[in-house]
């Protein structure tokens, strides 16, 4: 148990002095990521209102960690957040007996681990097709043909649940699975003139360095707007990027850490509460596209 | 159907690169990545994803050239207050400008002969050559280059014989003008300025979407100065106002820019003029005489089309007219008349420019390509307008010429590049000749490149050298061979710590028949009469201290001489040297910036000495002082400092003083997007 808490002590990083019997929440993350920093500071935040004290753990010392028996449950700690898919299945590996919460992680991935953990609260990154079609009524009023490319190793939805749940929201969805990188422009093409815009959900096979050349050029050249998933995609060529805050995700999380240790009810998973929107006005140009000015009001940026 | 099925071949062509690559790239990414937030599945969302430039569809730039490149951004233009091209030259290592008060001249390796128009270099706006067919001058750096520096994104510097991929005139560099995308463009912007010397410009520029993916950029700008008196000892007589020149250097004029892009196509329409009084009493004209002035203007449009066929094919066509007029007026004495003679040069020309871009599998990139030019006129005329109406001279040789040219990249290892090219140009008029370069390139770390480069140039002798025959004072020469020039070049850059970059240059050049004026048989003739060698080192630190100040500093020590006798050539500083810097200040809303400028001592073409000068410039620019305006205010040669550059072709005088201090502000309004 010494042993453990050294080890526990060493690349800990504590909010505050964390005397053996003072109440912790510790957090497994990558402070090297900004999106995780950002999420950080968010729980550091709710939790400042609980009195708990937050301990960030680095996600590369928790890989050293035995797995298994007590090495997640030091006296104080009263829960765990995990941020990431790692940090979830390294966390959960070691079936601590506080309970997890597992935070920024793609739904299909919290899925395939919640079932074996028994994870108390999950706050995804998914952007839901309601949000997303709630940013268009409002930024590209009358644009209402929605494309959709997906991975359908990641799709929760069958294409038919996404078309009833788009056309209650009074959008038309056409939804094209692509398993590999080099079906991805034939999907995108398959597209041209049947939708106004084309949503890339995020997937780490299909988008990278190397392919989100010739997808912006072809989105360029056959006039489909594309809507990415990070700000980075935006910058890159998308028209738009529509993706989570990541500060108000640390806030989300915090709030369920604390309702889980309250023993209240809480929602799982529960997606993004407050998303960003990046608009590529150099991209919108190009394709001939004017966003409306109401969008000019929002907290939305402008990338020139 | 046609074009469906060619984006389908070209997408399956760039998804198979990316395959290829990716795989390639997944491989090194599963050795090397280890941090979780870099391979979880969510870390998509994180990740940095690189710009693809299409999506801004920049002009057309300089291939990456195999040189010692300088690129002066849009955002030094805007500290250091660079209102013409010259300004900005003048900041680069190794730069330095003359000015006769008719035209300013750029100076490099110790090179700016007098009576060169500045026709060893070439200079291009978007990649559209900008030298015109009379007296092939590569336009100049005052006011009478047509663009407004508030236009311009970067220009690139290139230095070295270009002659392999461009042509002729790229003897001692390549001068590229990329111009702001029409995306990138405010809606409204205007801007107006005016300094000590009384001269004022407007300007006003707008960039608009236009619907169906078409953006226009429009901008135009008026220029009137009065210019300053002068005195010139030369002329200092009673008949002659004691050598006072008063009211006779004033300039105006105008710039007008249009850049239209719509998908993959750009159309440009640029068109510039401007009309200077000459003070100097040059070709002995009447001294102090308003009727003394040149006009010189330049146009061009151009419809230019790119395209990335696929990951290893990218084409670029461009398509072209361009047009140039220069008009003088030269006022003689005749008693107690005057006479007066009127010089006309028009030219009009179209042209078309194809190169094709091929990926070679593991060997590099293979470019092909290959232009046409046509002089639709290359007039050049002479009249004596009064007292009686003479035609004096009049010659139209319109010139019909090709170029083709080709260069391979070979990737002999990671750390090695060879670069081997070379084009072919004739004409019908003109001799015909080829321009090999071999270049290579060790990229020993990702913080420092060697280079060494072998290039052999050209220039072709201009219109005005070849046929300008009057008949008493100076008689063609249609036998003129080409100019040329043999280089090495040896250049090694450096990233000597986070915020520091080192670069210097070793170089010998090797000019042979230098096209220069005769007086051997009592007449001018231009004749392939000498040869010059140009050594040289050039040294330039770069970086950020404090990650808040930007500064560099650098120096050029250079001997060009002539074959025949050895002399130092005129204009030809031994020493060039630059340093400047700049901050901002009040949480960033002011930006402080100084340059200081050394040019050694030169001779004159009469081989008498003008003395070294330190030149001292200050500017202060706001950043976002209200959303809607800016300022900007400069003093030039702040420590007010008299100095010289060597007289130029035509005058009597040996040299011609400078600028003495001045002060200039600028307001600059626009319209949030």
């Amino acid at each position: 148990m010494l042993a453990v808490s050294l080890l526990l002590n060493a690349p800990l990083r504590g909010a505050g002095g964390t005397g053996p019997g003072s109440a912790s929440v510790l957090v497994v993350a990558s402070p090297a990521v900004e999106a995780h920093r950002m999420a950080i500071q968010g729980i550091e935040a709710a939790m400042a209102k609980t009195g708990f004290q937050v301990q960030i753990l680095d996600l590369n010392a928790a890989r050293s960690l035995p797995t298994g028996g007590t090495a997640w449950a030091s006296p104080g700690t009263r829960a765990i957040i995990a941020i990431g898919s790692e940090a979830l299945q390294i966390v959960t590996a070691g079936h601590p007996a506080a309970p997890v919460i597992c935070t920024m992680v793609l739904q299909h991935t919290s899925d395939k681990n919640s079932a074996t953990a028994g994870v108390a609260a999950t706050v995804t990154l998914d952007v839901s097709i309601e949000e997303m079609a709630a940013r268009l009524r409002q930024i590209f009023p009358g644009r209402t043909r929605l494309g959709i490319i997906r991975n359908p190793a990641s799709g929760r939805c069958t294409p038919a649940q996404l078309q009833a749940r788009a056309q209650s929201l009074g959008f038309t969805v056409r939804v094209v699975d692509v398993a590999q990188p080099e079906q991805l422009l034939p999907a995108l093409i398959s597209l041209r003139g049947q939708v106004d815009f084309v949503w890339c959900t995020p997937d780490g096979l299909l988008y990278n360095g190397v392919t989100i050349k010739p997808l912006i050029l072809a989105s360029l050249e056959n006039r489909l707007p594309l809507i990415g998933f990070s700000e980075s995609f935006a910058r890159a060529g998308a028209a738009l990027g529509v993706y989570p805050d990541f500060n108000d995700i640390g806030l989300q999380t915090g709030e369920a850490a604390r309702q889980v240790m309250e023993r209240q009810p809480v929602r799982v998973p529960d997606s993004p509460r407050k998303l960003k929107l990046a608009i590529n006005q150099s991209v919108l140009r190009l394709l001939g596209l004017r966003y409306a000015s109401a969008a000019e009001h929002e907290e939305y940026l402008i990338l020139r | 159907m046609l074009r469906i099925t060619a984006r389908s071949i070209s997408a399956r062509c760039a998804m198979a690169a990316t395959l290829l690559l990716g795989r390639r790239l997944s491989g090194q990414d599963a050795a090397t990545k280890a941090n979780a937030g870099e391979t979880s599945p969510e870390s998509v969302l994180f990740e940095s994803l690189p710009v693809v430039e299409a999506a801004t569809l920049h002009a057309q730039t300089l291939q990456e050239a195999p040189a010692s490149i300088t690129v002066i951004s849009a955002a030094d233009i805007r500290t250091y207050g660079f209102r013409t091209l010259g300004e900005a030259l003048a900041s680069v290592r190794g730069f330095y400008l003359t000015y006769d008060r008719a035209y300013h001249y750029a100076g490099l390796r110790g090179f700016s002969l007098p009576g060169d128009y500045n026709t060893r270099f070439l200079v291009m706006l978007n990649g559209h050559y900008l030298t015109e067919n009379i007296y092939g001058s590569n336009n100049f750096f005052g006011q009478d280059f047509g663009l407004d520096m508030d236009l311009v994104e970067r220009i690139e510097i290139v230095r070295g014989p270009s002659s392999a991929l461009y042509g002729s005139n790229g003897i001692f560099a390549t001068i590229n003008i990329v111009t702001r995308s029409p995306v990138q463009a405010r809606r409204l912007r205007a801007s107006t300025e005016t300094d000590s010397f009384s001269e004022s410009k407007v300007q006003l520029s707008s960039g608009m979407p236009l619907g169906h993916g078409a953006n226009l950029l429009l901008s135009a700008s008026v220029f009137n100065g009065g210019g300053q008196s002068l005195y010139f000892p030369e002329f200092d007589r009673p008949q002659t106002n004691f050598g006072r020149a008063v009211d006779v250097d004033g300039e105006r004029g105008y710039h007008a820019f249009a850049n239209l892009i719509w998908q993959n196509w750009s159309f440009t329409g640029y068109l510039g003029s401007r009309e200077k009084l000459i003070p100097t009493g040059w070709y002995n004209t009447l001294f102090n005489d308003r009727g003394n002035k040149i006009l010189d203007a330049r146009g061009f449009f151009e419809a230019a089309y790119s395209r990335d066929l696929s990951a290893y094919c990218k084409l670029r066509w461009r398509i072209y007219y361009d047009q140039y007029r220069y008009r003088a007026r030269y006022d003689y004495s005749l008693g107690d008349a005057t006479q007066d003679y009127r010089d006309l040069g028009a030219g009009d020309w179209v042209g078309t420019q194809l190169a094709y871009d091929i990926a070679v599998p593991y060997i590099g990139v293979l470019t092909v390509g290959g232009e046409l030019n046509a002089d639709i006129q290359a007039l050049q005329q002479y009249d004596e307008v009064s007292p009686a109406r003479v035609n004096v001279f009049s010659a139209d040789h319109p010139d019909l010429s090709y170029g083709l040219f080709v260069q391979q990249q070979w990737r002999l290892s990671p750390a090695w590049n060879a670069y081997l090219g070379a084009r072919f140009d004739d004409a019908k008029d003109r001799k015909h000749f080829v321009s090999p370069r071999v270049a290579l390139v060790y990229q020993a770390s990702p913080n420092s490149a060697y280079k060494i480069l072998l290039g052999r140039a050209f220039r072709n002798p201009n219109s005005y050298e070849m046929f300008y025959d009057d008949g008493s004072n100076q008689a063609a020469n249609p036998a003129l061979r080409p100019e040329n020039d043999v280089t090495v070049e040896a250049a090694a850059e450096r990233r000597l710590s986070r915020h520091l970059t080192g670069v210097a240059t070793v170089y010998h050049y090797q000019l042979r028949d230098l096209i220069d004026a005769s007086t051997n048989a009592g007449w001018i003739q231009y004749q392939n009469i000498d040869s010059a060698t140009a050594n040289g080192v050039e040294a330039e630190l770069k970086g950020n201290l404090r990650e808040r100040i930007e500064a560099s500093a650098s120096i050029a020590l250079q001997r060009a001489t002539s074959a025949q006798d050895h002399s130092i050539l005129p204009d030809s500083p031994g020493c060039v040297a630059k340093m400047r810097g700049s901050f901002p200040l009040v949480k960033n809303k002011l930006q402080v910036a100084a340059a200081l400028q050394y040019v050694s001592s030169r001779e004159t073409a009469s081989f008498n000495q003008v003395p070294s000068y330190w030149l001292t410039d200050f500017t202060l620019t706001t950043r976002n002082l209200h959303p809607d305006f800016d300022l900007q205010f400069g003093v030039r040669n702040l420590l007010n400092q008299a100095y010289y550059d060597p007289a130029g072709a035509g005058l009597i005088q040996q040299r011609i003083r400078q600028d003495g201090r001045s002060v200039f502000l600028k307001f600059i309004w626009r319209t949030k997007e």
